[in-house]
């Protein structure tokens, strides 16, 4: 597993609650690496509470996947629909249960333009016209306001963030 | 051409072909076999010792059922019918087709039977729109089948055709050497099922869990729905008619999306639209809800499941919104097309709060509204957060993605549909007038909603007093002054876009019509340059842009006349609401009960029968919706706490109409209502 994976979900383990998914009692499994390696990622979620673990137990939705492209779906670089429908992905047990827990993954850094700089200004729109996406990221990461997109963004490391500024790996726009 | 096409469907699986049964797809011709929004079979040809079939007759037994009558030969002035072929053809996750050949002959013959196969596994949008493929296809046989085949990359998707008869199998077909008795028969079933595939050649979508059976028993799942949904008796055959016609044609449109099992929502229209799309699944939800309040539930859960929670511009995303349209095809899975949900509407957000909100009005279902809360507040919160690119409080929008975004994300969606009185187009963000009724109808609502679910009273004051905030300076800011009416929007400058247009109507819907404005609206709403005797124009006579052919200038759309009667009677408009109601009711005889998308805006006394806009899309799920929706507002039903109101006001010439067993909160109760409204139309 990338290390980048592997501290995502650390810092997902640390959160321990997630207001998004209040509504979500399920567990994810996920099943990460190739035959000769598979690391495993346990996500029990009870109501919001999140705790993670490397359990090899079964769970509602189990999702079978390589480390770079879990990686580029973390960190929002791809989406895990097109993934699952272009069969990158395996999808056992209960899609919905890996659709709600996209909402931890933060998203594209370099598709972020105007909207949330908009949000961040408290919806003001002349700082949209003109925030420019490197700059708009790494405010996302530092400022705390109630956007879900900021608290999610936090996860990703300011070097993750410099690379995909720089525009590789995205998929065409 | 696209009247002579018969289709067939079961969700977002349905089958396009010609009179014969027959499939002879070009790159950009609608027909052909399709499922996931992949076109499954392009190709699809029967033919009798090489010659091509002639149509007697084609049965459409039922949205997932035909039966074609042919004859050998190619429709010379003379048919021996010495010989009769019938295909009936269902659709039931993949599709089967019956063959039978009937010799009516008193001798035995012999002839070679073959249907020609192949598959082009275009995405939806590739048909469309005319691309190019990029994987690669092949065909093989394996197991006594033929195994169609396309692949690029880890995309993999199969047809595999096969005959309970052995066939003589090649990469092209399936031919059998049939001999059959003096006034004999000969039959085979052909079964052609679309897969998805995933890694290990595993199917992408999970079977159904074991105890729902492999085949649906799909004439009894029909019979079952209408059976739940509530009785009309009238005298009046064409209003029954409709009603059957959009309950089945309701059911036919279900679809049951990836994530949400068993249970199913509308899409929005065959062929183009057979997917989920916020606005259309939840304006068809709203018609639906006296008669299938499911249909909602699935809705809100499933919409509520794809909120967006991030910001991308690709998909232009924002946390809170509410998708526009979700697809399963190839360029969607290859990132070429951001469908993965695309969330380019700005409507469907706020909508998704009042479907909320309404759905419990009927349902009772206290749960699903505390289950999603965190997703009514995220979408309320997206209205002031994400929506305001004016700056000046009114919802508006404008695509991020400028490569394959959706210039207009209200429902009028066409290039020229939202203009000012003299023709010019404004820049954006456009913020139309109807965005903003629909915000303060959801800031109301999801005030109710707050106090009354969520335990959260502080909340419910300060929507509240945005919305009442919101509703006094939309009052003044797009008030018309010397026309009287609503501007159809405010432009980039939040300057008024001044074209009169049938948008105020669905702002008495949402209740944010200052009342001493409201009879103003409703004259105009009625009035000569709106009103064409069927129905409410898009756009009115006088216009620039007006065409009474034009898509979003000028036709009447059923749907939105639906929504503007609701609204009229929301105001005390009764006979208002009782004229178009029998306008578009009437004018739904002349489609056999199946209202079409729009039709012309001619005027009623010119034309003398509705003439229909020139589309693909047929049914439609909003247009299916709307004599439910105005069997609603004839009848005044309306929840209020633990009871039905119901309040007729129905046209004369409808007469008398009985609603038995409408179901909600209250259990089951029955409507009744006599036509007395003098609407000056009609019988």
């Amino acid at each position: 597993m990338k290390s980048s994976t592997a501290a995502f979900f650390d810092e997902i383990g640390r959160r321990g609650h997630e207001p998004l998914l209040e509504r979500v009692t399920a567990s994810v499994r996920f099943d990460v690496g190739d035959e000769a390696s598979v690391e495993h990622r346990l996500l029990r979620i009870d109501r919001g509470d999140i705790r993670i673990t490397s359990e090899d137990v079964p769970a509602d939705c189990t999702v079978t996947i390589g480390d770079e492209l879990l990686d580029e779906i973390i960190h929002g670089r791809t989406g895990a629909m097109p993934a699952f429908l272009r069969g990158a992905l395996l999808v056992e047990g209960n899609p919905e249960v890996l659709v709600l827990v996209q909402r931890l993954f933060p998203g594209h850094p370099a598709r972020v333009t105007g909207a949330e700089a908009a949000d961040l200004a408290g919806a003001d729109t002349e700082s949209a016209e003109t925030a420019s996406t490197a700059s708009t990221t790494s405010a996302a990461s530092t400022t705390s306001t109630a956007s879900t997109a900021s608290t999610a963004s936090t996860a990703s490391t300011p070097s993750d963030a410099g690379r995909e500024a720089s525009g590789t790996g995205g998929p065409p726009q | 051409m696209t009247d002579e096409l018969i289709r067939i469907l079961d969700g977002n699986t349905f089958v396009v072909s010609d009179r014969r049964g027959d499939i002879a797809a070009t790159a950009t011709d609608p027909t052909g076999f399709f499922s996931f929004d992949t076109r499954f079979l392009s190709r699809w040809v029967l033919t009798v010792d090489d010659e091509p079939l002639t149509s007697l007759s084609t049965d459409d037994l039922h949205y997932f059922e035909s039966r074609f009558f042919l004859v050998p030969g190619a429709g010379t002035v003379y048919i021996d019918a010495k010989l009769t072929v019938i295909r009936q053809r269902v659709v039931e996750s993949g599709f089967r087709e019956q063959l039978t050949l009937l010799n009516h002959d008193d001798t035995s013959i012999d002839v070679r039977v073959r249907i020609d196969a192949g598959c082009d596994f275009a995405d939806l949008f590739e048909v469309k729109d005319a691309l190019q493929k990029k994987g690669t296809t092949a065909a093989r046989i394996e197991n006594g089948c033929l195994v169609l085949a396309y692949e690029r990359d880890t995309f993999r998707r199969t047809t595999t055709i096969s005959s309970t008869e052995p066939a003589d199998l090649d990469e092209r077909g399936l031919g059998f050497a049939v001999r059959i008795q003096p006034h004999g028969s000969w039959t085979t079933e052909l079964r052609v099922v679309p897969t998805v595939l995933g890694p290990d050649d595993l199917p992408l979508v999970p079977r159904p869990a074991l105890a729902t059976p492999p085949l649906r028993n799909m004439l009894q799942d029909l019979d079952e729905w209408i059976e739940r949904a509530p009785k009309l008796v009238s005298d009046n055959d064409s209003l029954t008619a409709t009603y059957h016609r959009s309950l089945v044609d309701l059911a036919a449109l279900r679809f049951s999306p990836i994530i949400a099992g068993t249970r199913s929502l509308p899409a929005a229209g065959l062929p183009w639209f057979m997917t989920m799309f916020g606005r259309d699944s939840i304006l068809t939800s709203l018609q639906a809800l006296p008669f299938a309040a499911e249909l909602a539930a699935t809705t809100l859960r499933v919409l509520g499941t794809w909120q967006g929670t991030r910001v991308d511009d690709f998909r232009d995303e924002d946390p809170g919104r509410i998708l526009h349209e979700m697809r399963y095809g190839e360029m969607t899975a290859f990132e070429e097309r951001p469908h993965s949900p695309y969330f380019g509407s700005a409507d469907a957000t706020p909508l998704f709060v009042v479907l909320l909100d309404e759905y419990e009005r009927w349902t009772g279902d206290a749960d699903l509204v505390r289950g999603l809360e965190q997703e009514a507040r995220a979408a309320l919160r997206w209205i002031d957060a994400y929506a305001n690119l004016q700056g000046n409080g009114y919802v508006a929008y404008r695509r991020r993605n400028v490569e394959t975004g959706l210039e207009n994300q209200c429902w009028k969606d066409s290039w020229d549909s939202i203009s000012y009185h003299d023709g010019r187009l404004p820049g954006f963000p456009r913020a139309t007038c109807e965005l903003q009724g629909y915000a303060y109808d959801a800031k109301r609502r999801g005030a109710r909603l707050a106090r009354e679910f969520w335990n959260d009273p502080a909340y419910a004051d300060e929507l509240e007093a945005d919305a009442a905030a919101l509703k006094s300076r939309f009052n003044r800011d797009f008030w018309v002054d010397d026309g009287q009416y609503y501007a159809l929007a405010l432009d980039a400058d939040g300057a008024q876009v001044d074209a009169l247009s049938s948008n105020i109507g669905h702002l008495l819907w949402s209740g944010i019509v200052d009342d001493d404005k409201a009879p103003a609206i409703a004259e105009h709403l009625l009035g000569p340059r709106l009103f064409s005797g069927w129905g409410v124009r898009t756009l009115a006579d006088g216009e620039a842009r007006y065409n009474p052919i034009g898509y979003h200038v000028g036709t009447v759309w059923p749907f939105d006349n639906s929504f503007i009667a609701w609204g009229l009677r929301r105001y005390g408009f009764k006979e208002e609401a009782a004229r178009v109601a029998a306008g578009i009711l009437e004018a739904a005889e002349f489609f056999a009960g199946r209202l079409p998308e729009a039709f012309g805006g001619y005027e009623r006394d010119l034309t003398r029968y509705p003439v229909q806009y020139p589309t693909a899309c047929s049914p439609q799920a909003w247009s299916t919706g709307a004599p439910l929706l105005l069997l609603r507002t004839m009848l005044g039903l309306e929840p209020t706490g633990e009871h039905l109101v119901v309040d007729p006001a129905v046209p004369v010439g409808t007469g008398r109409i009985e609603l038995l067993d409408i179901p909600g909160r209250w259990g089951h109760i029955d409507a009744f209502g006599r036509g007395l409204v003098d609407v000056g139309h009609g019988r």
